[in-house]
């Protein structure tokens, strides 16, 4: 029996989060509006209109380009693609074709069993999108909103090896994405759109047999799914003598299977040739220089220096480097602490991550901002409050905006330290509960718990719990 | 009869607006008229808006009144003259058909920024001119809608594709007509019908608002009877616009016209122009032209653009491939008669097959052909590089001479019908204007004289990129030491 | 250069124009002619020639980024020749 490698690519198209379309002055956002709303002559390819480059759209690209350590082209071309479709108003797309924005690049994508699979970037260019159609009964309704969207597409080499890595690939791509702020990248928006080839070989070989194209799978499951699917297909067809056809598939997710889809044109001639109404883009070293300026570190990059620089474990790197505002506030946190990080870890993976679940906000928008995160810290390290009080510290100081400080004094949460007051509770809790005093001394050393939390009740979880538990293993004789 | 009127210069007609001696009224009227009376005879016009042109004949001489008054105001430069527009260009709310049925119903929701501007200084429109089928002509005979007939013979051609617009200057319906210029439709017509025409450097006028074509060789022009009336209306057409993107931002200079003579002015007479095969009386003409040109007091010399013959074929594959991907759009899903169709490929097929008349279709199939797989690097790739040859023997002559002088076409006006069955000897009339356009270099057309039949002889000179100003300063020189641009057909009147 | 019926049925399809038989005919003959002419750029040694795509000289003619509502909607689908809830109609695709 052969084993089998499977061989990916994946093609993404991803579109950009600029205001205004690539080639006209419309909102390029239509989630939320009805269709054909955000449309002009020129996005709807009237007779005699003409498309003008948006400069947000090449610096976008430039951006995204630049994080996918892709060469920026000092001399760019748009060129048509000609094809028909009812949602191509003008009969052929404006996208690039052999000399695009940017060459080469790849992405690396940390797998869970420890070892990185470096992806090559073939083809990374500017185009734009094409309006969508809508089965309505026996026609079809066409919807111009979407047309002249600004997309930028991206063509990996055929490196990926397993379902697991394609799905890897895009979880990175798209924290990638909105890491650098080019694009929200929500798959079910259609922000962010996958095709995937699959080829299967005997392990080993180095060549590449017959493809078939997955088209417009629409989440990472389903990029997944598909794919694996797929490869158990081509596998079954090749141990039974047959060829592998070129087909393209369509994954239907609800079916949990593949179809082949009607060819549209047999083999499509695109027919490519430059744009004449856009002159030749040149991206001088200013311009490039002042844009690429705004690129933050990125996410792999600050993960590696998080693990380095603050000893923190990679599982505590990567939640921290997942996305930018999380990262950001930790950094700032970090600083303003001065302590040890993995304490700052621990407190926004636990708590902080939990309330901005809960209520659906990013790291940004806390009113416990890193300063006020450091500041309970310190309350807490400086056994002023407690834990417990510490972490209830988190959702006071992000309802009123106060700082932990104040709302300590405020509310007389500090610590309870003193040992005669702890001591007067702790022999009140032992004279209430005989039974449990009875239990622990005979053996029971498992309810020092239970008296502990007893002796935070009385005092309002203020007294100092290893003070607390101190004294009563003193007054219970040790256990 | 209000007639003569239309005999005025557009400089006079705009000194006579100004001080009141007429009224825009009286002379958009006497132009409405000249349509009623000329048309069954020319058929130059699509599409007449007479209404909107009395509204703005209207408005204009409210607002001359008003500017009599008050000394101070500033009046727009061409308020109140009636001209016509190609219908190649867009005027919202107006039917633009492009002469074709696939456009029969379209009214474009914008307008061309050249048309925009022209309104904005002042202009009527009084209507919008037949042309060859998406500009694909050189006679107008390619028009959907209707033939137009030379005002010098009618049963002649007026040549193409704005042979709607020349005639319409020619037979004195209108003072000026905008026009489009991609292989010689401005200048072509021009020669035919005995007015003068600018083709301006490719990147001098913006593009958005003209149905496009070949899209690096469109140029949006003007016709009138004179270089100076030209200059006028194309001083307010030009310059940069920020919705095409190959509009160039350079300043437009002010076109002035002065008196005097050509001493300094080097011209070129190129030897490829003058080949075998024009017509005795061109030759004739355009020679006694350019010895003109020397008497006032310009050189003349020789030059040579050795790549000349090989402009028809380059053009003949660039532009219809770029039109082939411009017309891709005429699908019949946004506008367009819709043919009935079961199915959503009949929709393409039909709409396109029965919209497009036949040399459309055989430009677009040309230019699909061009670009196909497998013949692109023959034919497509191949023929750009030789524009850059063709493109480079112009700069190489600029470096000796300030303007080119050379024939338009080989003939004079031919009949009408002459050419139908044989498309490429069709092409073979374009022979000398394609080079300029293929270069992007502007050229200006006027009369230099008539040939035998009593037919119109145009010549041309082509300047330097950005040099109209050198083309209209010498034409109107030569205007000033002859008549031919001041003849008029008899049977006008 | 002569094309085929069979190339000339091709192009005919890639450009989406419904034909008559004699159409064909007729255009491949044209065409044929055409393009025989065209043939003769052929004699013309370019291997070290640049293509001219424009004959304008590189520039960046770049557009802000601020949205502006078009106010030709309405007229944009009145030009329709069929549609239905604001969107543009069209038969479906069959086999």
């Amino acid at each position: 029996m052969t084993d089998y490698e499977i061989v990916i690519g994946l093609e993404t198209h991803i579109q950009l989060n600029t205001t205004t379309k690539i080639f006209c002055s419309c909102k390029a956002d239509s989630w939320f509006d009805p269709p054909n709303t955000n449309i002009c002559p020129v996005c709807t390819g009237l007779p005699g209109v003409l498309p003008v480059l948006n400069q947000a759209v090449v610096e976008k690209g430039m951006l995204l380009a630049a994080a996918m350590h892709a060469e920026i082209q000092p001399v760019s071309y748009f060129d048509r693609k000609n094809y028909f479709y009812p949602d191509l108003p003008k009969g052929f797309q404006i996208s690039q074709y052999d000399r695009s924005l940017a060459r080469g690049g790849y992405l690396d994508l940390p797998m869970p069993s420890g070892y990185v699979r470096r992806v090559s970037i073939h083809k990374l260019h500017m185009e734009e999108d094409a309006g969508k159609t809508k089965n309505a009964g026996r026609e079809r309704l066409i919807d111009f909103n979407r047309c002249g969207v600004p997309l930028v597409e991206m063509v990996t080499g055929p490196d990926l090896r397993s379902a697991d890595e394609a799905a890897q690939y895009l979880i990175r791509l798209r924290q990638l994405l909105r890491w650098i702020g080019v694009s929200e990248a929500d798959m079910e928006k259609g922000h962010l759109r996958c095709d995937a080839n699959v080829s299967i070989r005997p392990r080993g070989a180095d060549y590449l047999n017959p493809k078939t194209e997955i088209k417009n799978v629409n989440s990472i499951e389903a990029v997944r799914d598909a794919i694996e699917h797929e490869a158990a297909r081509q596998i079954r067809e090749v141990e039974a003598g047959n060829r592998i056809e070129a087909w393209t598939l369509e994954w239907d997710e609800d079916a949990g299977v593949l179809r082949k889809m009607r060819s549209k044109e047999t083999e499509a001639d695109y027919r490519y040739f430059r744009e004449p109404d856009l002159l030749s883009l040149p991206i001088t070293d200013e311009w490039k220089e002042r844009v690429l300026a705004g690129l933050p570190e990125l996410p792999l990059e600050r993960r590696a220096r998080f693990m380095q620089a603050y000893g923190l474990p990679e599982y505590d790197a990567d939640i921290l480097t997942g996305e930018r505002n999380l990262s950001d506030y930790f950094e700032a946190a970090v600083q303003a602490y001065g302590g040890d990080p993995k304490r700052v870890s621990n407190w926004l993976m636990n708590d902080l991550l939990r309330m901005l679940n809960d209520t659906g906000r990013t790291a940004d928008q806390l009113k416990v901002t890193p300063q006020y995160l450091a500041e309970i810290l310190k309350l807490v390290d400086a056994n002023t409050v407690n834990t417990s009080t510490g972490k209830a510290l988190l959702a006071k100081v992000d309802q009123s905006g106060k700082a932990p400080r104040a709302i300590v004094e405020e509310e007389g949460l500090a610590q309870v330290s003193d040992d005669s007051a702890i001591r007067a509770v702790v022999q009140e809790v032992l004279n209430e509960s005989p039974k449990e005093v009875e239990s622990y001394r005979a053996g029971k050393v498992t309810l020092m718990g239970w008296f502990v939390g007893q002796v935070m009740k009385k005092m309002r979880g203020k007294a100092d719990p290893s003070l607390a538990r101190g004294i009563l293993e003193e007054l219970l004789g040790g256990g | 009869m209000s007639r003569a009127l239309l005999d005025l210069s557009i400089k006079e007609a705009l000194h006579q607006l100004r001080s009141g001696e007429i009224s825009s009224r009286e002379l958009t009227q006497a132009s409405l008229d000249a349509l009623e009376q000329l048309e069954p005879s020319v058929q130059a016009f699509l599409t007449r808006t007479a209404d909107m042109a009395l509204r703005q004949a209207d408005e204009a001489d409210a607002r001359y009144a008003a500017a009599r008054r008050d000394p101070q105001a500033v009046v727009p430069p061409l308020l109140g003259l009636p001209i016509a527009v190609k219908d190649l260009l867009a005027l919202e709310g107006v039917r633009c058909t492009c002469g074709s049925k696939i456009l029969e119903n379209f009214v474009p929701p914008y307008t061309a920024t050249t048309v925009r501007r022209l309104l904005q200084a002042g202009v009527v429109v009084v209507g919008k001119t037949n042309t060859d089928e998406f500009a694909m002509g050189s006679s107008t005979e390619n028009s959907a809608y209707q033939l137009t007939h030379n005002p010098w013979d009618l049963e002649r051609v007026p040549g193409g594709s704005s042979g709607g617009s020349a005639a319409a200057v020619a037979a004195r319906m209108v003072l000026a007509a905008m026009g489009t210029d991609t292989g010689g439709s401005v200048r072509q017509p021009a020669s035919f019908c005995g007015v003068t025409g600018i083709k301006p450097t490719y990147g001098r006028v913006s593009r958005y608002g003209l149905v496009a074509y070949g899209s690096s060789l469109d140029t949006v022009g003007v016709l009138a009877r004179s270089a100076e009336d030209t200059a006028l209306v194309f001083q307010h057409m030009a310059g940069q616009d920020d919705l095409d993107a190959t509009s160039m931002d350079l300043p437009v200079p002010e076109y002035r016209l002065e008196g005097g003579d050509l001493r300094g002015l080097r011209v070129g007479v190129p030897k490829q122009y003058f080949i075998q095969g024009i017509q005795p009386a061109v030759e004739e003409a355009v020679r006694a032209a350019i010895r003109q040109l020397e008497l006032l007091g310009a050189e003349v010399r020789e030059v040579s653009l050795p790549h000349t013959e090989y402009a028809l074929p380059v053009y003949y594959l660039l532009a219809p491939a770029e039109a082939s991907a411009n017309l891709a759009r005429y699908d019949g899903v946004r506008f367009s008669p819709r043919p009935e169709a079961e199915n959503l490929w009949d929709v393409f097929f039909n709409t396109r097959g029965q919209g497009f008349g036949p040399e459309v279709k055989r430009r677009i199939m040309l230019g699909t052909y061009a670009l196909s797989a497998g013949y692109y690097d023959a034919y497509y790739a191949k023929a750009q590089k030789v524009r850059t040859l063709i493109k480079r023997d112009f700069e190489t002559a600029f470096e000796q001479v300030d303007v080119i002088a050379a024939p338009i076409a080989p003939t004079t006006a031919f009949r009408i019908g002459e050419h139908t069955d044989d498309p490429l000897a069709m092409y073979l009339e374009d022979v000398f204007t394609l080079p300029a356009n293929l270069a992007g270099v502007p050229g200006l057309a006027f009369p230099v004289g008539f040939d035998p039949q009593g037919l119109p002889v145009g010549m041309q000179l082509m300047g330097a990129h950005f040099d109209e100003a050198t083309l209209f300063r010498t034409a109107h020189c030569y205007q000033q030491a002859t008549d031919w641009h001041l003849r008029k057909p008899q049977w006008i009147g | 250069m002569s094309l085929t019926l069979e190339e000339v049925e091709h192009i005919a399809n890639l450009a989406r124009l419904r034909l008559s038989d004699e159409e064909k005919e007729r255009y491949r003959q044209q065409l044929s002619a055409i393009l025989e002419y065209a043939a003769r750029l052929q004699e013309l040694d370019t291997s070290q020639i640049p293509p001219t795509s424009s004959v304008l000289p590189p520039r960046s003619v770049l557009r802000g980024d601020e949205p502006r509502t078009d106010l030709t909607l309405e007229q944009i689908l009145a030009n329709a020749p069929q549609s239905e809830e604001r969107q543009f109609r069209v038969p479906p695709v069959l086999e």
